[in-house]
């Protein structure tokens, strides 16, 4: 045993001090002074860990611990945008953009009650064929009490490879029906288009998705777009999405030219253009890279209405703003939501991920337009009385706006 | 005292490898003057050291990137901390900072710069309430009330805000002024008042009518006991007909103040108190040989808001039939707060382990029970009148040897009343 000691100890001397050496001459830059205060710092998040773990009256939950140290770190930046996704919700976060998910085929809100309800079922599902409904609360899933689960939470147990069941314990009314679900990929319908009275196309993009730029133009080939009055394009309720999708449909209306100016935390600037319906990423020291390929302009010479609301946000209103700087579309509807910045998600270690604000995006003008918005060219309010009758007073101005120009023409 | 098990357990040779490795590597930034993570290479790694390297990974992210430059670090591990410390989900237990520490620090020393109040946390509804105010103190002499509730401090919303944050923003330089609005009822009031230094008067005394000693204390510091030894030779006390020890209000203090003054009523050598640790462990805490040796009756009165120390020295006299309890069932505050200094200059402060009475009576789950309950209902509005029917009761105990609790359980209709 002593022999071993000592062993340890000669074999723990040598390594340190072959590796200091070796360090030593490595001609690597020597840090800043903010490395060792970073060391510091860790010392002592590290000796509370072991304090806790070494004496709190109760067993310690380490992933509880890390789950809170991370979101502790993250709440004193006070920015809404920069969230701890944990590691069970990290695979659910972003396949809503990529067009498709492997579930049931519903789209699911929180209701007034802070219960999980369907809002609707999407046709031609697993769902829709097991007899789902709109208004339908999620009570159990497999098994497990769900009741107060996050959005996220209740995805997280629903979602699961294609060809796999869910069992399901819904509220419908007073009755609790129970089903059994085999799950498989869905489609997530992002665009919906039709052609509306006075031969004017209407197409309504519900996120930025990675696969938006190629649905528009499928429905743009289906819609015959040349053939048309006029075109509205809706971003209503539009949430945001991916920067390279926004770069590729700010192409549709905008031949050339500067789509937004991306700030940095450290103060660099780069730039996202429109060249030859190509997008490219101009960075600080003016270096061009290829960014997206598939940005190529809309094509037919008919009048464009852009319609937004306060729901528009992110790269809905990053395209609105390019193309009201760039002067090629009329924006009705009311002034949007003002989410100005650039998020970043990055997987940690640990499964799970962090999103976080990464730089504030401004519009060719070098506008921000942080908790601003973009203002329409004309403004038309919709209020929810209106809505509840079936009125919808800002698609009526987009097709007056639209009639007036055609006599016009 | 470590109660978790390794996620796997390498052999002696294993373990001896991976350390010669990471000390390679150690030594080999150190000679690079990159000391990137000194204290994740420095020590000997555990499963838990190598899964804590995801904060590190978001640290980095976000002091790089974010779009709010430059981060300040100290700030990021304090929130760190914080969160971590909160994760235990334990009201007791918290981080502060350096700032938070220093000021946290200092309120048991005995004297201190601020108000003069005691104040606490109340666990249900999270509002932090005056539990008593110093007489002549800054706070009674402008009219603060105990049950007076925190709402704002210099303009501050401090409604949510942990006692200890709370506690930071009231105290201050004597001569400064802390603007303070407490909701008394319906009514929110603001106070204006000037802060003072002063020796925490934890202890006073005086002899009632019908010859009854009386001492009341508000925490348990360390100076307590030595003025409660102070007082028992004012009031002269085995010339008295009966004593009074009042723990009404009080929250509790230090451990060893505790003892020294349960070790003025428990006789020499007899346990006050047991302290059980997270692994069973467990240490007995004895008087400490300084009796008082009264002689003459005693009765404790206690409230609902007698908490920690002060169910410990209620609960070990109750045990020993030393006393008669006379009051509410108390706080039931029994777990025990260990200070730690941190090398950033903080402290956590942790919930180490609970405390049980010589008879092994847990505190935490159920408070101490008086052996004659008497509740009264606005003990605010009764301190207005004048009137403090619980201390009539102990009187009458203690000169009759018997008392009815209906003849001094109190109903008070709140009624409006001004401040001044």
């Amino acid at each position: 045993m002593r022999l071993s000691r000592i062993m340890t100890v000669g074999l723990i001397l040598i390594a340190f001090s072959v590796g200091y050496v070796l360090g030593t001459h490595n001609p690597v830059q020597p840090a800043i002074a903010q490395e060792t205060r970073t060391s510091d710092l860790f010392t002592t998040l590290f000796d509370v860990y072991d304090i806790l773990d070494a004496q709190y009256i109760e067993d310690l939950d380490t992933e509880a611990m890390i789950d809170g140290a991370i979101k502790g770190m993250l709440e004193v930046l006070d920015d809404p945008y920069t969230n701890y996704i944990e590691p069970a919700y990290f695979p659910f976060v972003n396949q809503n953009l990529s067009g498709s998910i492997e579930g049931i085929g519903v789209v699911i809100s929180e209701n007034s009650s802070g219960q999980i309800a369907i809002m609707n079922v999407l046709p031609n599902t697993p769902a829709q064929r097991a007899g789902l409904q709109a208004g339908d609360i999620f009570i159990r899933v497999n098994g497990e009490d769900v009741t107060g689960f996050t959005y996220l939470e209740l995805s997280s147990r629903v979602r699961g490879p294609a060809g796999t069941t869910v069992d399901l314990e819904m509220q419908r009314g007073d009755t609790i029906l129970f089903f059994t679900v085999e799950r498989a990929r869905i489609e997530i319908p992002n665009v919906e288009y039709e052609v509306l009275d006075g031969n004017i196309g209407y197409l309504k993009l519900t996120q930025f998705s990675s696969d938006a730029r190629q649905k528009i133009d499928e429905a743009l080939t289906a819609l015959n777009v040349s053939s048309l009055n006029g075109l509205i394009f809706d971003l209503r309720d539009n949430p945001g999405g991916y920067l390279s999708a926004a770069v590729e449909i700010s192409g549709l209306f905008l031949r050339e030219g500067l789509v937004l100016v991306e700030e940095f935390g450290d103060g660099t600037r780069q730039r996202f253009e429109i060249r030859d319906g190509q997008g490219y990423q101009i960075l600080e020291n003016n270096t061009v890279r290829p960014y997206v390929a598939n940005a190529s302009y809309f094509g037919a010479n008919i009048p464009v209405v852009v319609l937004v609301n306060e729901n528009s946000a992110s790269a809905s209103e990053l395209v609105a703003g390019a193309w009201q700087d760039n002067g090629t579309v009329t924006i009705i509807g009311e002034t949007t939501f003002g989410k100005g910045t650039v998020q970043l998600q990055s997987p940690l270690g640990n499964g799970g991920g962090l999103r976080y604000t990464i730089a504030r995006w401004l519009t060719p003008n070098g506008l921000s337009i942080s908790n601003i918005g973009i203002t329409p060219d004309i403004e038309v309010i919709l209020t929810q009385e209106m809505q509840n009758n079936n009125q919808d007073t800002q698609l009526k101005a987009a097709l007056e706006f639209l009639s007036t120009l055609i006599v016009e023409r | 005292m470590n109660n978790k098990s390794p996620i796997f357990t390498p052999s002696i040779q294993i373990r001896l490898f991976i350390i010669a490795i990471i000390l390679f590597v150690a030594g080999f930034l150190l000679g690079n003057q990159l000391l990137i993570l000194q204290a994740q290479n420095q020590r000997i790694p555990d499963d838990a050291q190598q899964e804590l390297f995801v904060i590190y990974e978001q640290y980095q992210y976000i002091k790089e990137n974010f779009v709010h430059q430059p981060v300040d670090t100290t700030v990021l591990l304090d929130g760190a901390l914080a969160g971590m410390v909160d994760a235990l989900k334990d009201e007791y237990s918290g981080y502060m900072n350096a700032e938070s520490f220093a000021s946290f620090s200092g309120s048991f020393s005995g004297d201190m710069e601020g108000i003069g109040a005691i104040v606490r946390t109340d666990v249900e509804t999270g509002e932090i309430e005056i539990v008593d105010v110093l007489p002549n103190g800054p706070a009674e002499k402008a009219g603060v009330l105990p049950g007076d509730v925190f709402i704002s401090v210099d303009g501050v919303d401090v409604r949510g805000m942990s006692q200890t944050d709370l506690v930071t923003r009231v105290r201050g330089r004597a001569g400064t002024t802390v603007v303070i609005v407490f909701e008394r009822g319906s009514k929110q009031l603001t106070f204006e008042i000037i802060r003072e230094r002063f020796e925490i008067p934890s202890v006073f005394s005086e002899v009632l009518d019908g010859d009854i000693g009386y001492i009341s204390f508000y925490d348990f510091n360390q100076r307590t006991r030595s003025q409660i030894d102070a007082a028992l030779q004012k009031i002269n006390v085995n010339s008295l007909k009966g004593l009074i020890i009042d723990v009404r209000n009080n929250p509790g203090g230090l451990l060893t103040s505790a003892i020294e003054v349960g070790s003025a009523f428990v006789p020499d050598g007899n346990v006050i108190l047991h302290e059980v640790f997270g692994n069973g462990e467990e240490i007995t805490f004895e008087s400490d040989g300084s009796f008082a040796n009264i002689t003459v009756p005693i009765v404790f009165l206690v409230n609902e808001r007698s908490a920690s120390a002060s169910e410990l020295v209620a609960g070990a006299v109750q045990d020993y039939g030393l006393a008669t309890i006379i009051g509410e069932p108390t706080f039931g505050k029994g777990t025990v707060q260990q200070l730690r200094n941190l090398s950033n200059g903080g402290g956590v402060r942790l919930t180490i382990a609970q405390w049980l009475t010589p008879n092994r009576h847990s505190i935490q789950s159920n408070g101490i029970t008086p052996d004659i309950i008497i509740r009264v209902n606005n003990d605010q509005q009764l301190a207005e009148m004048g009137k403090d029917p619980q201390r009539d009761a102990a009187v009458e105990f203690l000169l009759s040897g018997d008392v009815n609790p209906a003849e001094f359980e109190v109903e008070v209709t709140p009624e409006v009343t001004e401040v001044p």
